[in-house]
């Protein structure tokens, strides 16, 4: 394999960056990012990076030009957000207004987690610029404000990494000054041992919410500060580790802007347009030499000097050659319904300079917002995915993983997350779902009882993509910039109509953005979706297109009990078998390994995580609290 | 005297309710289907507390709008907010002999405890517990407390300054609800079956607080959902021939002889009612 790290891929991210900058970003934390607040200088500012020679790593990043373009950026944003006064006081413009929004969000707290780490962020960066009033303002309403501390692996993170800051800047208050009546060292040290707790348990077992696109982005903000402002320099530099984890999990995963393969909670925007995604924000602005895509949090990353390692860099644009890479990971905590309170999550990806393959072998590990496999192209246009589901809700899967009553859930949910019940979503899993893939190839199998809500599996293809045919076998043929694709769930499909722009408003709280799609349905008890990928660069299309048609058209062999064989013959003219799920036999020879592929090693259960490009290596020792290079 | 507190999460109906704990019915209870609590007012009942945890705008995992602990000091005509705001609570219990003075409030972030009548509060739990979803004293040793969590039964020796797992089949799955018999304390806990391994919800006891607990025969299983103005009735407590029930959505109802009309807390969703004597 080749190291050349400059990739022309990425310079062609014009058509990628329009699309983001029509949309309206909703962030977790209920903060609308307007249309047109992300509209910068054109796209051609999300430049790969370049090397100087075929083996040479790329700069740290972010440069100074891009922490000033970030600033900027956000001081510029029109919504009410400590980032957006952090930017505002640190450049010194509309600095009257930015005091008067100070003194309104501290007014009147709200917002719980969301609203913690950037109070946080912003009382520690602006710090030298507050005077003692100020400082007293911030110090009440940690005094009578009591966030809820969440119920996910993010919102932890953000209250705990909140109260080690702020107990560590206040640390001799007594009880009765802290919303939750413990004193300042009591704070600092349950905050500190859930974060050595999470830390350890994250790096050995693998986080909860894995890989995903529009989560990541509280992770990386909230490890950001800690890296900054944590005194104890062990913690501190446990922190820092934590995060170049994060981003090199990510970098082994990033295809030219986009996050692939399967993901434990992705976006309703993001799940059909990938490099919507939040994550994206920090990818470029870590992982190229500019950035267009700007949300708040990145200001807080503007103000640190941390810089990403170089090999993370590079490893995010080493696409000359394909390869595999497998990680393990753990469902969410399961309250009911199962006897194991983690179950233990297979991601495989086949990643190409062309597309990216990914899977987890099915099943639901995180309620609502799963993604289970795609393919993601290369080419810099919107909706530059393929993918199927089973659009299906239930009580039990809510009841599975929160505390509250299962069948009051499915309405507060749908309110809150409206696709949810909405059978024309385009995210979640289901416990009807198995699958089965080896390289290039995959099966999605999806039985699904006579009982459930939804009967019927939905095929996402991109309306950008060059071409679509719909053959009389029943097989779909997309060709997507040097990428093709075959697709097929039998022949009871039908279509949504060729080519059809559909708005996404209810289903995508995401914005209101045409999420442009042709969609299938497959009508039936059981599905098995096939799909085969292959690149210009190995067959040409006809000859694709001719191969993929050799497949036999009985290619499901029962094997007894509920298990089938599916035979295929891929876009090269290679047979291929798969069994979903077959995930025993594709992880036999990873040996379970927390990561395994070309950039990233990292046994079972170890808390030594290796990054490789070329002969170039760092790795992380959690137990040492050591970075070797 | 001494009132029964009885804490029921999936009981078969309320007179197996009534006859197990031993306990009279009430009329006004009879056209009722008991979901999650029942509990009896005596004449002597002065203070009852309903556990809010939220409003309909209020996000699974995140903003819990309007919630927290509620006092009434009128049997449910006017209600008083107590303790922090925005806290997504499950249930209470207090230290009766203390009469208001200690209480406890079993919420998403932990359990809460006041020992000035809910004036100052303070978490006593720390990461290691949350979506805790009951919390019982034990009155005849208040220094003793339980808890049921999202994952399992955990106890107190010291009034809730630190706590332990409790032990065998409660110290994990899924703990819905705590009561007391006599000198047993049950909890109704999700535990595997080994036959289809998964979890169902059983009714265990322990007499030896917490250290080993016994399964009643059989599962314990969700009777038909009652409703008022189309909310579901997640809570009633009775008193004489007056019933307050609570609802999800809908807040506090009072009912005489099944007409039931608003009693305050309009709009929120309760988890539970509870009654005090003092």
């Amino acid at each position: 394999m080749s190291h050349r790290t400059s990739n022309a891929r990425e310079a062609r991210a014009p058509r990628a960056c329009v699309l983001a900058s029509r949309a309206a970003i909703v962030l977790a934390s209920g903060a609308v990012i307007a249309a047109g607040a992300l509209s910068l200088t054109g796209c051609s500012s999300t430049r790969p990076v370049v090397a100087e020679t075929a083996t040479a790593l790329p700069r740290a990043a972010p440069s100074a030009a891009q922490r000033e373009h970030v600033l900027r950026t956000v001081a510029g944003f029109k919504h009410l957000g400590f980032q957006v006064v952090a930017a505002r006081l640190r450049l010194g413009v509309d600095t009257a207004l930015a005091w008067r929004q100070l003194d309104t969000l501290l007014a009147k707290p709200t917002g719980d987690i969301f609203w913690m780490y950037p109070a946080t962020g912003f009382y520690l960066t602006m710090r030298s610029k507050l005077d003692d009033a100020w400082r007293e303002r911030f110090r009440r309403t940690w005094k009578t404000y009591t966030p809820y501390r969440g119920d996910t692996e993010n919102h932890f993170l953000m209250y705990y990494t909140s109260l080690l800051l702020m107990s560590q800047e206040w640390p001799a208050l007594p009880g009765s000054e802290w919303f939750n009546g413990k004193s300042s060292q009591e704070n600092l040290r349950e905050a500190t041992e859930y974060l050595e707790h999470w830390i350890d348990e994250a790096v050995r077992l693998g986080p909860t919410e894995w890989d995903s696109p529009r989560y990541a982005y509280y992770y990386i903000t909230p490890l950001v500060l800690l890296r900054d402002f944590v005194a104890d320099p062990t913690l501190r530099r446990r922190c820092e580790m934590m995060l170049e984890l994060t981003l090199a999990d990510y970098a082994a995963e990033y295809l030219a802007g986009s996050y692939v393969g399967a993901h434990s909670r992705d976006g309703d925007g993001s799940v059909v347009d990938p490099r919507r995604a939040e994550v994206t924000s920090y990818a470029q602005l870590y992982f190229t030499d500019s950035i267009a895509f700007v949300l708040p949090d990145l200001a807080f990353a503007a103000m640190s000097d941390w810089q990403c390692p170089p090999i993370i860099r590079a490893i995010a644009h080493d696409r000359d050659s394909s390869y595999v890479h497998t990680e393990t990971k753990r469902s969410r905590a399961r309250m009911r319904f199962s006897a194991e309170r983690f179950t233990t999550v297979r991601k495989y990806d086949y990643i190409t300079p062309d597309y990216a393959l990914g899977s987890i072998q099915g099943g639901v590990h995180q309620p609502i917002q799963q993604h289970t496999w795609d393919v993601t192209f290369a080419a810099p246009r919107p909706n530059n995915t393929l993918f199927a589901l089973h659009p299906t809700w239930s009580a039990e899967e809510l009841g599975t993983f929160f505390p509250e009553d299962p069948t009051l859930m499915i309405e507060s949910v749908a309110r809150a997350k409206a696709s949810y019940t909405n059978p024309n979503k385009w995210i979640g899993g289901s416990p009807n779902e198995r699958v089965a893939q080896h390289g290039s190839s995959l099966v999605a199998e999806y039985a699904i009882p006579a009982g459930d809500p939804v009967q019927s599996v939905s095929l996402f293809l991109p309306m950008s993509a060059d071409t679509i045919v719909h053959d009389a076998s029943g097989w779909w043929f997309v060709r997507f910039g040097d990428a093709f694709v075959a697709v097929t769930g039998g022949d009871s499909s039908t279509v949504e109509g060729p080519w059809r722009r559909v708005r996404t408003g209810p289903t995508a709280p995401n914005g209101a953005v045409d999420s442009g799609r042709v969609a299938a349905r497959f009508d039936a008890t059981v599905v098995g979706v096939v799909v085969t990928c292959a690149r210009a660069e190995d067959v040409d299309w006809a000859d694709f297109v001719r191969n993929v048609l050799r497949s036999p058209h009985d290619r499901v062999e029962p094997l007894g009990g509920d298990r089938a064989r599916y035979t295929i013959v891929d876009g090269l003219g290679v047979e291929r078998r798969l069994t979903p799920p077959d995930a025993a036999s594709l992880y036999e020879s990873h040996a379970g390994a927390s990561f395994d592929g070309p950039h990233i090693h990292q046994s079972a259960g170890a808390s030594t995580v290796k990054l490789r490009w070329g002969p170039r290596r760092r790795v992380l020792d959690f137990d040492r609290v050591d970075i070797r290079q | 005297m001494q009132i029964p507190r009885i804490t029921w999460t999936h009981v078969a109906s309320g007179a197996g309710i009534m006859r197990r704990a031993g306990i009279m019915p009430f009329a006004a209870l009879a056209s009722l289907t008991v979901i999650t609590l029942l509990t009896t007012i005596t004449a002597r009942a002065q203070t009852v507390y309903a556990a809010v945890w939220g409003d309909p705008r209020s996000v699974v995992g995140s903003s819990t709008l309007n919630s927290g602990l509620f006092r009434s000091a009128d049997r449910g005509r006017t209600w008083t907010h107590l303790g922090p705001q925005n806290l997504k609570t499950f249930s209470m219990d207090a230290v009766d002999s203390a009469r208001g003075r200690i209480l406890f409030i079993a919420a998403g972030n932990g359990i809460h405890r006041s020992l000035d009548s809910g004036r100052t509060w303070r978490i006593v739990t720390d990461w290691r517990i949350t979506e805790v979803l009951d919390v019982l004293v034990d009155q005849s040793n208040p220094r003793r407390l339980y808890a049921a969590t999202a994952f399992g039964v955990r106890r107190s020796s010291d009034g809730g300054d630190t706590w332990d797992d409790a032990t065998g089949v409660a110290s994990e799955g899924y703990a819905s609800a705590l009561m007391r018999r006599g000198d047993s304390i049950g909890a109704v806990v999700h535990v595997v079956d080994p036959s289809t391994n998964t979890r169902v919800p059983r009714l265990l006891w322990s007499t030896d607080h917490g250290a080993t607990w016994l399964a009643e025969p059989g599962v314990v299983s969700d009777p038909p959902r009652r409703t008022i103005d189309s909310s579901a009735v997640m809570t009633v407590v009775a008193a004489g021939t007056d019933s307050l029930a609570g609802t999800w959505g809908r807040g506090v109802y009072r009912g005489h002889a099944n007409d039931w009309t608003p009693s305050g807390l309009e709009g929120t969703q309760l988890w539970r009612l509870i009654v005090k004597e003092y």
